[in-house]
Parts: C-alpha cells; structure tokens; sequence
C-alpha cells in the first residue's frame, strides 16, 4: 500500500522509531474516537426528534451548533498546544468530548441535550490540531501523506464503529444506550499519559524561543500577519470548500435513507459501514493535487 | 457521482452510488493533515492549522441547517444535497489554485516568525 522507491534504504513502515508510532497512534485514537461520538448522533437524529417531538430543523441545528463551537475548542487547543506542548490538550479534549456524549445521554429536555451536543463540539475541535500536530510532526517526511491520510480517513473508521454499534445496539439500548457508550473513548489518556512524548521538533523550537527571548504568545493573531497572512486565507478557503462537500452528503444521508426512503436502521448501517474506510493519501503525487484520485 | 443517485428513489442505486463515492470522493479529505502541517511554522503550527481547519467546520456546519432549509422549501433532501456537493466541488479546485506545493517539507524547529 505504500510508496516503495528502489533509493529507499528501509521501507516506510520501519523507519518511524517506536515513539513516533505510539505518537501517530495518539492522534489516530483521539480523532477515530471524536468521529465514534460525533457521528452516532447523525444516525441517531430520528429517533431523537421523534423522542423530543422536535422537527429534523431543529435536531440539524445542533449539528450545526457542534460544529461551530469546534472553532473555539480548536483555537483553545492551538493556543495550548503551540505554548504548551501537543499532548496537554490533546489528553483534556478526549475527556472533554467523552464526558458530554455521556452526559448527553441522560438529557431530560430536547435543550440539555442540545447544550451538552453544544459543549461537546468545544472538545471535538480540540482534538484535531493537537492530534494532528502531534501525528504529523512526529512522523518522518518520507511517509507523511500517506499516514495523513490513515489518520484523517480514520474519521470514517470512527463512523464505521459508530454505525455497526447503532445496528447492533439501537434496539437494545436505545439513543441513550449509545450515547453512554461515548465515555469508553476516555480510556485512550491512559495511553497518551503513559506512552507518548512531545514532537522533538516543538521541544526544540520551544527552547529557541525561551533562548532568545522571542516567544510568540498569541500564535492565533500572528497568522493574521504578514508573511502568514495569505497562507491563512488561502488554507481557510480550501479548508471551507472541503466541509462543504463533504457534509452535504454525509451530514443527512442518513436521515435522507431513513425518512424519505424508508429504509430501517439495518439497512441504513450498512452503505454508511460500507463507505467508511480509511484511505491512504499519495506520497507520490504531492499535495496540491489530491483530487485527482 | 451524487445525482446519480440523490435523484432516485431505487434503494439499489442509492446504495451503490454513496458507497462508490464514499470510495473515491473522500480522498480531497485524506490530505488535511499533512497539507495544514506543512503549510505553517513549527511555531505557530498547532494554531494556524486548528484556525483553517475548523474556520471549515463553521461553513460545514452550516451545510445541513442549509439543506434541511432548502430541502423544506420544495426542494427534496435529495437536490438540496447536491446543490451542495456542486457548489463545494468548484471552490474546492479553485482554492487549490492559491495554495503552495508543500510536498518534501521538512518540520525544523527555526524561529520564523518570533
């Protein structure tokens, strides 16, 4: 599956040292866990309004309402995580989501529950840069598109997990019962407290930056500036343009199957498990041009 | 790819077609990662990329209030959901355009910005 080259001395799978995996594997739990609680919720949006005795308008809004609250627990955890280190927030953002999923679960009101939803879009969107910055900065350079694409893709595995549970469980336990199990991501600090260390490119450039008396304290307003200033609008615009494709399919299809199809919840489970894998992202090929595959 | 299949009410077709897209269409996500590290300084790396990435996520989560608006104005789930997928589609490419090769690029620890 990877990239093999006849220079290359090692293949790609040997040459990251042990704690580069158990730091990949870190960034790769926290995000396929986030995805495991977020997504449950999309097939569960049915059932819950019909609970509540809301309209889908209104479930969709709390979708909605986790994933702009995303951008604040993102910039929370940038902040942490360029200051502090990548593990910290890393560790406080799974705890963070996992406990609101599983308070989620005992909501009396169709309101707690779209507070706790709401508060968990906080921890969601830390997760993802210090996961990322911790996966991507300690992972070797040869290999890093395609454990990118492992790590991100991963999101489907968390969906892949969260729509075989929905099948299996929903009748069982009910939305609540799914909900509860939300917490289970929690045990993955455990790991990350034991295992994993920080990036020894962060360490290094922390230590320049306390040398030299040039620390940037507000990393979030820097990028505003010159030179960063275009880089940051143009990565925004890219990054936008991917949301929007992707959760104009994926945020409803469920819902579409379920309510204007008819389809029952084993029936639904399995295209969102069938379209749920991880995809491996082309070393090869570069960056600017993924699209292509 | 999603008119294909939003437009029909052929379970069949509806169920190959999302996972046909599932398989190939996904892959403009795999790079995120890896494209934003790339992109920003040692520095400011963990901010620069939680802005850009979830500055997305404020639009995405526009994305099903949008559809299920549209969709409750006569449109049907089905075309709202494409409209959306086409529209993202070509900004999509056209954003690319602005962005910089990073392929190659190796993390240093350098003061860039301080």
């Amino acid at each position: 599956m990877g990239p093999t080259r006849v220079d290359a001395p090692i293949v790609w799978w040997r040459e990251p040292t042990k704690d580069q995996w158990l730091a990949w594997v870190a960034g790769w739990l926290g995000w396929t866990l986030d995805a495991f609680d977020f997504t449950i919720f999309l097939l569960l949006l049915v059932p819950i309004t019909q609970e509540f005795k809301v309209p889908l308008t209104a479930a969709a809004l709390i979708v909605t309402l986790t994933l702009w609250m995303r951008l604040l627990g993102a910039c929370a955890a940038g902040w942490m995580a360029d200051r502090l280190g990548r593990r910290a927030p890393l560790m406080l953002s799974i705890a963070w989501y996992s406990l609101c999923q599983f308070i989620a679960g005992f909501s009396p009101t169709f309101t707690f529950l779209l507070v706790m939803r709401t508060l968990l879009g906080f921890g969601m969107g830390a997760e993802w840069p210090a996961g990322a910055a911790l996966a991507m900065e300690s992972w070797p350079e040869r290999s890093r598109g395609l454990m990118s694409g492992v790590l991100q893709g991963s999101w489907n595995l968390g969906f892949l997990l969260a729509s075989i549970a929905y099948g299996a469980l929903f009748d069982l336990i009910g939305w609540r019962g799914l909900f509860w199990m939300g917490i289970l991501p929690a045990l993955a600090i455990v790991y990350i407290r034991a295992f994993v260390k920080e990036p020894e490119v962060w360490v290094e450039c922390q230590k320049r930056q306390r040398e030299q008396q040039r620390q940037v304290r507000a990393p979030l307003v820097r990028i505003f500036r010159s030179p960063l200033l275009g880089n940051t609008l143009s990565a925004s615009w890219w990054m936008i343009s991917s949301f929007v494709v992707y959760y104009s399919i994926n945020a409803l299809f469920a819902t579409h199957l379920q309510q204007d199809l008819r389809f029952t919840p084993a029936q639904v489970a399995w295209p969102v498990a069938m379209t749920s894998h991880p995809g491996p992202a082309d070393d090869s090929g570069g960056r600017a041009v993924p699209a292509d595959r | 790819m999603a008119a294909l299949y939003l437009l029909t009410g052929d379970p069949h077709l509806v169920v190959g077609g999302f996972i046909l897209q599932g398989a190939f269409g996904q892959a403009i996500y795999w790079l995120n990662p890896v494209y934003l590290a790339e992109r920003f300084p040692t520095e400011v790396r963990g901010a620069a990329s939680a802005f850009c990435y979830h500055i997305g996520a404020i639009f995405g989560g526009a994305v099903p209030l949008a559809v299920t608006l549209l969709a409750g104005h006569g449109m049907g789930l089905a075309t709202a959901m494409l409209v959306g997928t086409v529209v993202g589609a070509v900004s999509f490419c056209l954003a690319l355009l602005t962005g910089p090769e990073t392929r190659g690029t190796k993390f240093a620890p350098d003061l860039v910005v301080a």
